[in-house]
C-alpha cells in the first residue's frame, strides 16, 4: 500500500517537473512573440504588453527598406533559394539513388562507396576551396553562388539509395513489361512508394538551406540578394539597438520553420529514428 | 575546445534524462516531445539574436534574478562565463533532437527483459544500470558523435552573439576559420586551419567511437 503510494507521488512530480521544463523550453518563443508586438519601452520591462502594435513590423518592412536593407526582398530571397535547393535535391537524389541501388554497372560499388567516404568529411573544411571556385566562376554576389554548392546532397542519395533496397525487383519487372522507361519508373513508381523518405529528404534540406547562414554570408555581400538570415545579421550588427524590429524580423524568420515543422512533424520524428541506422 | 568540456556532458546528460522522463510517461507526451523539439527547429540567427537579449543586461533573465536573489550575471561579457552562456544555448537547442534518439533507443529495447529482471529480484537502480544503459549504447554513440561534431561546426551563435569575444574565448574552430580566411585574408593559413580541425574532429569520433562503443546483442 505505502509502495503505490510513493510510486504516485513520484508520477505527479514526474508531471510537473516535465510541464515547468516545457514551458521553460518554449518561454523563449512566446517572449520573442510578445517583443515583437508591444510597444519598445515595454520589452524589458513588462512580460505581458499594455496593448499590442504592429509597428515593429511596419518598422522592418518599410523604414528598413529605406535604410537600404530590404526585408521583403529577403523573405522572397529565402524563399527561392530553399525551395529550389529542396526541389533539386529530392529530385537529384531520387534518380542518383536508383542508380546506384538499382541499375548494373561496373564500378558501381565503387562509386556509391565514394559518396559515403565523402560524407566523412566534415563541410567547413572545403570552405576556402569552395570559396576560390565560387570566385573563379565569377559567381559572387549572385543567388548561385549560394544555391550552386547544395544542389546535390550525399545524405539525400544515400537516404535514398537506402530505401529503394526495401522495393521489390518485382515493381520494376511489372512496370518494364508495361513499357516503362526508366525515367518513368523512378517518377510514377519508385517515387510514390517511397513517399516518406521524399518527405525526410525534403524536409531537412529545406530547414538545412533557411538556416543556412555561413555560406551565404561569405557570398553575399549584395543587401538585395541577401536571405533573410544573413541581412536579419547584418541588421542586428549595425542596428542592434532597434530590439523591437529586430525582433519582429525574427519572428519571421522562425515562423516558416515552427509552421513545416509542426505539419510535417511525423516525418521530422521518422528522419530522427532512422538517423539511429 | 573549452566549448566542448561544457557542452558535451551538459547536452547528453540532459538528453539522457529527457529520454529517461519521457519514456515514463503516459500522457501528453507529444507536448513534451514537442515543445523540446521546437527548439530544434530554430533558426541560428533568429535564436541568437533571441538569446543575446533575453540574457543581456538588462534582459528578463537578469531582471528576474535581480528581483529574486538580487544579483545579475553577465551572461556574455565575462570570458568564462560567455563559452558557459553559449553551451547553455546550445543545449537548449539540442536536448530535444538528442534525447529523442535516446528514445528511441530505449524503446527499442524489449520489455520482456525488464520483465525477466524483475523476476529476479533486480531493484530499478539495478535494472537501469544493467539493462538500459548497456543497451541504448548504440543510440547513445550516435548522440555522442552528433555533438562532437556540432562543437567542431559550430559558428553562427558565437558569431552572432559575441563575435568571438570577450578575450577571444568564445573563439570556435570555424570562427577562427572564417575570421582568419575573409577578414584577415589569409586563405592559406585558413585552409590549414580547416584541415587540422578536420582531422581533430575525425579522432574525436574515432576516440569516441572507441571508448563507447560497444558491440550490442539482442537475444
Amino acid at each position: 500500500m505505502k509502495t503505490r503510494k510513493k510510486i504516485k507521488v513520484g508520477t505527479v512530480l514526474l508531471y510537473i517537473i516535465m510541464f515547468v521544463l516545457s514551458i521553460i523550453w518554449i518561454y523563449p518563443y512566446v517572449w520573442l512573440f510578445l517583443a515583437s508586438v508591444k510597444p519598445s519601452e515595454e520589452i524589458f520591462t513588462r512580460f505581458w504588453p499594455t496593448r499590442l502594435t504592429l509597428e515593429h513590423y511596419r518598422f522592418i518592412f518599410e523604414t528598413a527598406t529605406r535604410m537600404e536593407r530590404p526585408f521583403i526582398r529577403a523573405l522572397f530571397n529565402s524563399i527561392f533559394i530553399a525551395f529550389t535547393i529542396t526541389f533539386s535535391v529530392v529530385f537529384t537524389s531520387a534518380f542518383i539513388g536508383y542508380a546506384l541501388s538499382r541499375l548494373r554497372y561496373k564500378g558501381r560499388n565503387a562509386v556509391f562507396n565514394f559518396i559515403i567516404f565523402q560524407m566523412l568529411f566534415p563541410g567547413f573544411m572545403f570552405i576556402v576551396p569552395l570559396f576560390v571556385l565560387i570566385k573563379n566562376l565569377g559567381l559572387l554576389n549572385t543567388y548561385s553562388a549560394v544555391i550552386l554548392p547544395s544542389l546535390i546532397s550525399a545524405w539525400g542519395v544515400f537516404m535514398f539509395a537506402q530505401s529503394y533496397k526495401a522495393i521489390p525487383q518485382d515493381y520494376i519487372e511489372a512496370a518494364k513489361m508495361d513499357g516503362a522507361s526508366t525515367f518513368w519508373i523512378i517518377l510514377r513508381v519508385m517515387l510514390p512508394l517511397t513517399r516518406s523518405t521524399a518527405s525526410i529528404v525534403g524536409l531537412f534540406t529545406f530547414i538545412g538551406a533557411w538556416d543556412n547562414f555561413m555560406w551565404p554570408l561569405i557570398v553575399m555581400k549584395d543587401y538585395n540578394k541577401m536571405p533573410l538570415a544573413v541581412l536579419l545579421a547584418s541588421f542586428n550588427h549595425e542596428y542592434g539597438s532597434y530590439v523591437g524590429p529586430l525582433m519582429a524580423g525574427a519572428v519571421i524568420q522562425t515562423i516558416p520553420m515552427v509552421f513545416i515543422f509542426l505539419a510535417f512533424r511525423k516525418y521530422f520524428l521518422q528522419g530522427i529514428s532512422m538517423s539511429l541506422k | 575546445m573549452n566549448f566542448m568540456v561544457y557542452f558535451i556532458p551538459m547536452v547528453v546528460l540532459g538528453s539522457f534524462l529527457f529520454a529517461l522522463a519521457l519514456s515514463k510517461v503516459r500522457y501528453f507526451r507529444t507536448f513534451f516531445t514537442l515543445s523540446f523539439l521546437v527548439a530544434n527547429v530554430s533558426s541560428g540567427v533568429a535564436y541568437s539574436i533571441l538569446f543575446s537579449n533575453l540574457f543581456s543586461e538588462t534582459g528578463p533573465v537578469n531582471s528576474f534574478l535581480y528581483k529574486t536573489f538580487g544579483f545579475t550575471i553577465p551572461w556574455f561579457s565575462d570570458p568564462q562565463l560567455a563559452l558557459l552562456s553559449i553551451a547553455i544555448i546550445v543545449t537548449w537547442k539540442f536536448i530535444g533532437y538528442y534525447g529523442l534518439i535516446l528514445f528511441a533507443g530505449m524503446e527499442a529495447i524489449p520489455k520482456s527483459l525488464y520483465e525477466a529482471a524483475e523476476l529476479d529480484g533486480a531493484s530499478k537502480w539495478t535494472q537501469f544500470w544493467r539493462i538500459t544503459v548497456p543497451l541504448v549504447n548504440p543510440a547513445l554513440t550516435t548522440v555522442l558523435v552528433f555533438a562532437v561534431n556540432l562543437t567542431f561546426g559550430i559558428f553562427t551563435e558565437p558569431y552572432m552573439i559575441t563575435g568571438g569575444g570577450p578575450m577571444r574565448r568564445t573563439l570556435t574552430f570555424l570562427l577562427h576559420i572564417y575570421t582568419t580566411a575573409f577578414q584577415r585574408m589569409n586563405p592559406s593559413y585558413a585552409a590549414t586551419l580547416a584541415i587540422v580541425t578536420g582531422a581533430l574532429s575525425y579522432g574525436c569520433v574515432i576516440l569516441v567511437r572507441k571508448l563507447v562503443e560497444r558491440e550490442v546483442h539482442l537475444v
